[in-house]
């Protein structure tokens, strides 16, 4: 199977074997590390260090996003992960008492530069939560919210987005009869979906998922999974778990941080399979986390 | 296989298991109970409203005699007074109609008596001589040996002297006051004969009258006294045609109007004053019955007909109750009909043997005795609350004295003769005035207080201002209205440009002050951020300090130097000290509290996932607020704001001691109002148990009970229908 790359490049792709089971789709090499060019990073950290008051959350994390490919974030309750994450929104100024020092540059733009427009910055980089968050408005509305947040848009093109995003978000199917009706009668799996189609409605380059499926049956997490591997082709996707397998099985990058330090960074077949770093490989065969 | 038992509950916790269901039980009962207790006893006073009115004849008593000239009762309808011919008045038990009294007053024989205008309880009769003399009766409880009995008495007055009237007199009538007696005869060749004795008291004799005669034109007149003896009508019995005569002295009457009571060609029937004369009653034959009332106008006050009332039987006879507006007819068939003016009300019939030839109500008018030579019927009548209907409590009403039909609640009057006026729709508009004000000064500013609270202040401050508001709320409302009408209503008269621009200059203030404010280096801004608020305080006290001393500077620039005749001479609007801006600030002030914290704790209680969702979409602040706070809130705000409208409908003590209390109904802002709560306050203690005034208290209380619980039960229900909708709360 061959899958075009953003560059035209052709690439093979092998069975790697790890543990976990993939779907099919989604087996593919990604690069490793030393292989990336500069135009294939989204995002770049560089020396981040993040302090809650007194107490430090991140330290000096230093990391580069490959475009178009899903990375992992993973590490135990309280290693700073969701934190991570929650920097590449910059949703962490909502807590009164963050400090944050050091850079990161989306495709090469400081995001905490004076000048940056943070509603702005947040309509490029979309935010999943953990805990299904739809509007008490109706399945339209919800999705059409962002994109209705950008001015007013003719109904028609509207209608449009709004389908193509419940396409995408893969629950088309199940909702184009109810569309008007409240988001808050769906099932869980559903709300998350319906979250996921309200993030990619105003097309952002970056798709954040902080533990999209933790609240969620086997089933509907298996949905989601599929999702993020159908998504990947046109989004970056930075997703923070604290499922092992869910990790292995989605992403192509994986960071493991622990207490604020980014341990390992690298493809996720070296991480599951042969990690440098003796603390993942602790992790990663479950002696603690 | 081992057997094994779960252990029992021990009997202590059973106990208190079941005491506790109980109690709580009882509780929930108990509460239920007292409100159905306090909606039954409103109900129970005032049912007997809604009593129609019965007429039963109770006995007919024959073998009286045959020349009785006038009959009457004591307060009680323990005795029937009769006055007679041969000069004697006999008091009869009312049960039996055995003679319990005879007192003989004259020696000469008498031809006609009536009461002295308008007095219960004073008669003159004239006698074969034509010489009117004046007499009182009155009963007196005694307790002798602790038996009660009944004594009456008859007193000449002026010490028996008498006063001749002049030959042929066709017709004459008496009035008497505090300090004049007056005295009106009409002879057959049209002279109206005037008398009045000035400052006399009953043991001075009649002498030294003034008197006046003028001339009228013959025939078959009807001429008597109108309202307080200042008034003189003179009408035609056959034709109807009537003149209305001004008399401030007998020497100085004056003609005001000429007119007819003729009803489209037909002649009046019979015509009788009610209740302290200031109506007519003029009967027909084709059963109308029309009030003609003096009423004021551009000449003076003129009789004008302002209601009429059909009975469908030729109207022989019309006699009006001794303290109210009603009346009884009696037609040609002999029907007697109750009805009642003010309620336009035909309230009962009763078919009565034969034509009477004298008809009386008791004082109390709950019997109608009917006499016809020899033989005296008595008519027992349950009629409490004739006065009420529909269209008296709630639609414009034709009071006697007015020149169109308004709507007016005036209760009590230190005149007797005083129609009540009981429209509930006054105090309706005042009630809703007074919460509508409020509301217009509460809900800005508690709403959008409860937004920024719960929104933008830092935690410290916001743990400082909520709790202070909710006190607020347990300043007691006395407090509260004496401020406002004592110390608050001078300052706002007195400075009245300078608190109307304040509602201006001061959110003008605070945006030029928000707009320097966000100009300032971020290090100031996020210095202080969240306690920004706080800093607008100073500024606003300064803006209000400084618009007030600039009071006169204001006036003289915007409204030629006085606000409050400028209101009244440019705008048209009357200015009175206590008005619905000082209710809107004094009880604005009152609900803030109640509103701001139910509303804030909404806005405070909008799930924070759902706020980070919408602010990782991009939105700002304010947009995350319109379109998803606000929104998920909703049911919370508008629960808040429904609660604050309830509280304002009835609120008391500010309202009664702040708005004047007028219950006038005008929308001007400058205007008092009188609400249903301060009306129930106002009036209850002076309120007579079981009067009608008490049961219509009892029903504006009812009124403000219903208003709440429709209010409340919308509120509950749109509530819902917003939660549904909006909450996953």
């Amino acid at each position: 199977m061959t899958i075009e790359n953003r560059d035209g490049d052709s690439m093979n792709t092998t069975n790697v074997a790890i543990e976990v089971p993939v779907p099919q789709s989604a087996v593919e090499v990604a690069p490793a590390p030393h292989e990336w060019r500069d135009e294939d990073i989204c995002i770049e950290v560089s020396d981040l260090s993040l302090a809650y008051g007194e107490t430090a959350a991140l330290t000096n994390i230093s990391m580069q996003v490959v475009r178009q490919r899903v990375t992992a974030l993973i590490g135990p309750s309280g290693c700073g992960k969701s934190t991570l994450l929650r920097c590449f929104n910059r949703m962490n100024d909502l807590i009164d008492s963050v400090r944050i020092s050091g850079r990161i540059e989306l495709n090469g733009m400081e995001i905490h530069a004076p000048t940056v427009d943070v509603a702005q910055l947040r309509r490029r980089v979309g935010m999943v939560f953990q805990r299904p968050n739809p509007f008490p408005k109706s399945i339209y509305e919800n999705v059409a919210y962002g994109v209705r947040l950008q001015g007013r848009i003719p109904k028609s093109e509207l209608d449009d987005r709004v389908e193509w995003a419940l396409k995408n978000a893969a629950l088309w199917e199940e909702v184009r009869d109810r569309l008007n009706e409240s988001a808050l009668g769906m099932s869980g799996g559903q709300q998350q979906r319906l979250v996921i189609a309200r993030a990619i409605a105003i097309q952002p380059d970056v798709l954040l998922l902080d533990e999209p499926a933790s609240a969620l049956d086997p089933i509907s997490t298996s949905k989601i999974e599929e999702l993020i591997h159908q998504l990947k082709t046109d989004y970056t996707i930075l997703i923070v778990t604290h499922n092992m397998q869910q990790a292995a099985r989605v992403s192509d990058y994986t960071g493991f941080l622990y207490l604020g330090n980014l341990v390992e960074y690298d493809t996720t077949n070296i991480i599951f399979t042969n990690p440098t770093q003796k603390q993942t490989e602790d992790y990663i065969t479950g002696r603690y986390g | 296989m081992a057997s094994y038992t779960l252990p029992k509950i021990s009997d202590r916790r059973r106990w208190i298991n079941v005491a506790t269901k109980r109690i709580i039980g009882a509780g929930g009962v108990a509460v239920i109970a007292a409100i159905l207790l306090i909606m039954g006893y409103l109900f129970w006073v005032i049912l007997p409203i809604f009593e129609s009115a019965t007429m039963e004849r109770l006995a007919v008593h024959q073998g009286l005699p045959i020349d009785v000239l006038a009959i009457d009762s004591d307060d009680s309808f323990e005795t029937v007074t009769l006055i007679r011919a041969n000069g004697a008045v006999e008091f009869r038990s009312a049960a039996t109609l055995d003679v319990v009294n005879q007192i003989t007053v004259s020696s000469s024989s008498w031809v006609e008596a009536k009461r002295v205008f308008p007095l219960t309880d004073t008669y003159v009769v004239r006698d074969t001589n034509d010489q009117l003399s004046f007499f009182r009766v009155t009963h007196q409880v005694r307790y002798i040996d602790l038996e009660r009995s009944l004594i009456q008495r008859v007193e000449r007055l002026f010490e028996a002297s008498s006063f001749q009237l002049p030959e042929n007199t066709e017709h004459f009538d008496a009035f008497r006051s505090d300090e004049d007696l007056r005295i009106v005869a009409r002879t057959i060749d049209g002279t109206i004969h005037l008398v009045e004795f000035e400052e006399v008291e009953d043991d001075f004799e009649l002498e030294f009258p003034d008197e006046n005669d003028i001339t009228g034109p013959q025939g078959d007149y009807y001429t008597f006294f109108g309202p307080r003896g200042r008034f003189l009508y003179d009408v035609d019995r056959k034709s109807g045609a009537f003149r209305l005569l001004l008399v401030p002295s007998v020497m100085r009457p004056r003609i005001v109007q000429t007119a007819s009571f003729a009803n489209q060609g037909e002649f009046p029937t019979v015509i009788t004053p009610l209740l302290g004369r200031h109506s007519l009653m003029v009967g027909h034959d084709s059963g109308m019955v029309v009030q003609w009332s003096l009423t004021s106008s551009a000449s003076g006050s003129i009789l004008r007909p302002i209601r009429s009332m059909s009975f469908e039987e030729p109207i022989a006879t019309l006699v009006s109750e001794h303290r109210r507006k009603g009346f009884a007819a009696i037609s040609k068939e002999r029907t007697a009909f109750l009805a009642y003016t003010t309620s336009n009300r035909v309230l009962a019939e009763i078919e009565l043997d034969k034509p009477p030839q004298l008809v009386a109500f008791s004082p109390r008018a709950d019997r109608l005795l009917t006499y016809n030579g020899s033989t005296l019927s008595v008519i027992g009548i349950e009629n409490a609350h004739p006065e009420l209907s529909w269209r008296a409590l709630w639609g414009k009403v034709w009071y006697e004295g007015y020149e169109e039909p308004i709507y007016s609640w005036q209760s009590s009057s230190a005149d007797t003769d005083f129609e009540p006026k009981f429209s509930l729709t006054p105090l309706l508009f005042g009630t809703l005035k007074a919460a509508f004000y409020a509301m217009i000064f509460a809900i800005p500013l508690a709403v959008a207080g409860a937004i920024y609270t719960a929104n933008f202040m830092s935690a410290g401050m916001r743990a400082w201002v909520k709790p202070g508001i909710e006190i607020m709320a347990a300043l007691p409302t006395v407090i509260l209205g004496f401020l406002a009408g004592l110390w608050l209503a001078p300052i706002v008269e007195d400075h009245l440009t300078s608190v109307l621009l304040c509602f201006i200059f001061l959110p003008i203030g605070i945006l030029l002050f928000a707009t320097l404010w966000s100009r300032l280096p971020s290090r100031v801004i996020n210095s202080c951020d969240g306690w920004s608020a706080a800093i607008l305080i100073p500024v606003l006290v300064l803006l209000g300090w400084l618009t007030l001393s600039f009071d006169q500077t204001l006036a003289n620039l915007l409204f030629d130097g006085d606000a409050k005749s400028w209101v009244y001479t440019t705008v048209g609007l009357e200015y009175d000290q206590r008005n619905a801006l000082i209710i809107g600030i004094a009880m604005g002030l009152a609900v803030i509290p109640t509103i701001f914290s139910i509303a804030e704790d909404a806005i405070y209680g909008v799930p924070q996932h759902l706020v980070h969702g919408s602010l990782a979409l991009g939105a700002t602040r304010w947009q995350t607020l319109v379109r998803v706070v606000l929104l998920t809130a909703s049911p919370g705000i508008f629960s808040a704001i429904m609660i604050g409208f309830g509280r304002a409908v009835g609120e008391t003590m500010i309202v009664l001691m702040a708005t004047g209390n007028t219950p006038i109904m005008d929308l001007n802002l400058f205007q008092g109002m009188r609400t249903f709560a301060a009306n129930i306050a106002v009036e209850m203690p002076e309120s007579e148990a079981n009067s009608s005034h008490f049961r219509i208290l009892f029903l504006t209380a009812l009124v403000l009970f219903l208003i709440t619980f429709i209010f409340n039960t919308a509120a509950e229900i749109v509530r819902n229908r917003l939660r549904t909708r909006y909450g996953n709360l």
